[in-house]
């Protein structure tokens, strides 16, 4: 399953956020969006979700308007998984990814045998299923992260949207979920991530998007895109970009530090 | 938080416990009825037993004893279930069924209606129907205003409902001194006293018409009560189940309080005790606090015909116990409620 953005724009009253960006992930493919805050990372990914209406242009899911499609349709084709936060009560890890089969189940229903199974199965998939009868809320942000993308397993989505995915994480549980992430692009599932790590976003896509003001100023394979040009226009800082064995890594060196 | 029991037993010990409260309900009072006599009186209306009880017995079991235990169940189910409903559509723990105004809009028709003079039933249909008026303001306001919705409507329901209180002070200023303002504020103080078959009836079938749906939607409001935007990207239509949660809420609230007054604390107090004892699954929460309330309420009914020669208006009670009762846990959970 694809996601096409055809000239996307939005404004919240008359601020414009969006100002036409157009992109596909493919089937298979881990897109990153970098960005500084308040590039329009959160509008694009809101508009994606289908939580924003009123923008013009066109979101295809799959080669189908999102717009033309029910929420619970939608929901079978795109997953959130949104930045950490604490929900106001604490579920327990299975309630949590069991909550990712919604829309099958009928409003006035509550989830059966099936759903059961679909989020074992998830669980399964992520490696967490120890953690099953643990409280979410009493997790590390790593686990927490893993339960929320098994939701979106459970929910049978195929492409993954994530908010900032490794954002709080420390650095071992940063690795830990990029890895799971690679894993299911492997798997054929289409992934759309934001992220504030350009070297993570070199080692771990397989395209990037360079957003500013709302705008695409940079798409193409990591190597294109994370220069020190590009790196100066999106952030505002001089950096030195390095390459490391073979280019399979660079990592980019402030100009002003400890001499 | 960890729950100590498996959601089901929980379920079965609160129905257990509700049903030895309507049993000790039907004994006590000032007219003793024990529970051999109450058996024989309730079973003889399927098959014949010689009576071994008085007329009066009888009389005071059906006609005053058996209408109050019902009521008193079906107040403390109703408030304690739109409590649970509104803190998990609203994702706030400390949302009560006065959150969007229900209370404090029917306490104003009720006062209203005393001031004018009207007869009882009168006053019942007002203070029900100005609580819906309330909330259906309330809502209005938060479609229309821009931002967070969440955030809106319990803004809009402040505000609602301290002009609705101000509007009784108001009422209360203006009441005659001799007979009118003591009647409001006995009224106000909440009690199940002038429960009849006809007051019963007018409650229960709002009441009816909210339970069911939550009852029934119960596993959704899971899923709502982790944020708009996950909800909608799961495919659950939010603004829906949020405004028919929200309806049936307001509709146990405002049948709640234009049949028995102001009774504050129940509709926070029991969903909380049951999240300790069942979890926070509104599978199991949401039957567990309906049960929890339904049994509570009894008690405290109890305790307010029982514990002196006058009764204890219900609301002093609620609070009475149920304010410290909520402190206990906020100190013993340090505010993660």
């Amino acid at each position: 399953m694809s996601l096409t953005v055809e000239n996307l724009k939005f404004a919240y009253g008359r601020q414009e956020v969006l100002k036409g960006i157009s992109f596909t992930a493919s089937e298979g493919e881990l897109l990153s969006v970098l960005g500084c805050n308040g590039a329009g990372k959160s509008t694009l990914f809101k508009c994606m979700l289908g939580l924003l209406e009123g923008y013009s242009g066109r979101i295809l899911a799959d080669g189908q308007d999102i717009k033309t499609l029910s929420l619970r349709k939608l929901a079978r084709k795109t997953a959130y998984i949104p930045q950490l936060h604490y929900p106001a009560f604490s579920y327990s890890v299975f309630d949590m990814v069991l909550m990712g089969t919604a829309h099958r189940v009928s409003p006035m229903a509550s989830p059966g045998d099936k759903e059961k199974i679909r989020t074992h199965n998830a669980l399964e998939q992520m490696g967490i299923a120890g953690l099953a009868e643990r409280s979410y809320n009493h997790l590390s942000g790593g686990e927490q992260q893993l339960v929320l993308m098994a939701r979106a397993l459970a929910q049978e989505a195929r492409i993954l949207i994530l908010d900032e995915p490794t954002a709080s994480l420390d650095f071992g549980n940063r690795i830990r979920v990029l890895s799971k992430i690679r894993e299911l692009v492997g798997n054929g599932y289409t992934v759309i991530q934001s992220t504030h790590d350009p070297e993570n976003a070199f080692m771990y896509s397989d395209r990037v998007l360079a957003v500013k003001s709302g705008r695409v100023i940079a798409e193409g394979a990591p190597s294109e895109i994370l220069t020190e040009e590009l790196m100066r226009e999106l952030y505002g800082v001089e950096v030195d970009v390095r390459s490391l064995d073979d280019d399979k890594i660079r990592i980019c060196i402030p100009k002003n530090r400890r001499k | 938080m960890k729950k100590r029991f498996s959601g089901t037993k929980v379920i079965w010990l609160l129905a257990l416990m509700l049903a030895a409260a309507a049993v000790c309900s039907f004994c006590l009072g000032r007219f003793s009825v024990s529970p051999r006599q109450l058996f024989g009186i309730l079973l003889s209306r399927i098959i014949y037993i010689e009576p071994f009880w008085t007329g009066t017995m009888e009389v005071v079991v059906f006609n005053i004893r058996l209408p109050r235990i019902l009521l008193a169940c079906l107040v403390g189910c109703s408030l304690s279930a739109a409590g649970a409903a509104y803190q998990g559509v609203f994702q706030n723990p400390m949302a009560s069924p006065d959150l969007l105004g229900a209370s404090s809009g029917a306490a104003f028709g009720a006062a209203l209606a005393i001031l004018l003079g009207a007869s009882s039933a009168i006053i019942t249909l007002s203070a029900f129907l100005s609580g819906i008026v309330s909330v259906a303001l309330v809502l209005l306001i938060g479609q229309r205003a821009p931002g967070k919705k969440v955030v809106n409507l319990i803004l809009a329901g402040i505000m609602v409902s301290s002009i609705a209180s101000a509007a009784t002070s108001f009422v209360k200023l203006v009441a005659d001194p001799s007979n009118q303002l003591p009647a409001i504020t006995y009224w106000l103080m909440g009690s199940l006293s002038g429960a009849k078959r006809g007051e019963l009836l007018f409650a229960a079938i709002p009441m009816a018409i909210g339970l069911i749906p939550l009852f029934a939607f119960r596993w959704r409001i899971n899923i709502l009560s982790l944020g708009d935007d996950e909800a909608r990207s799961m495919g659950v239509n939010v603004n829906m189940l949020r405004t028919a949660a929200a309806l049936c809420a307001t509709l146990l609230t405002a049948a709640s309080v234009s049949v028995s007054g102001m009774i504050g604390w129940v509709g926070l107090v029991m969903p909380h005790i049951c999240r300790r004892l069942a979890g926070n699954d509104y599978r199991f929460l949401m039957p567990a606090s309906m049960l929890g309330g339904a049994f509570f309420m009894l008690l405290i009914d109890n305790i307010s015909r029982n514990l002196l020669s006058t009764e204890i208006p219900i609301g002093i009670l609620t609070a009475f116990i149920g304010a410290p009762f909520f402190i206990y846990l906020i100190l013993r959970r340090g505010g993660r409620i």
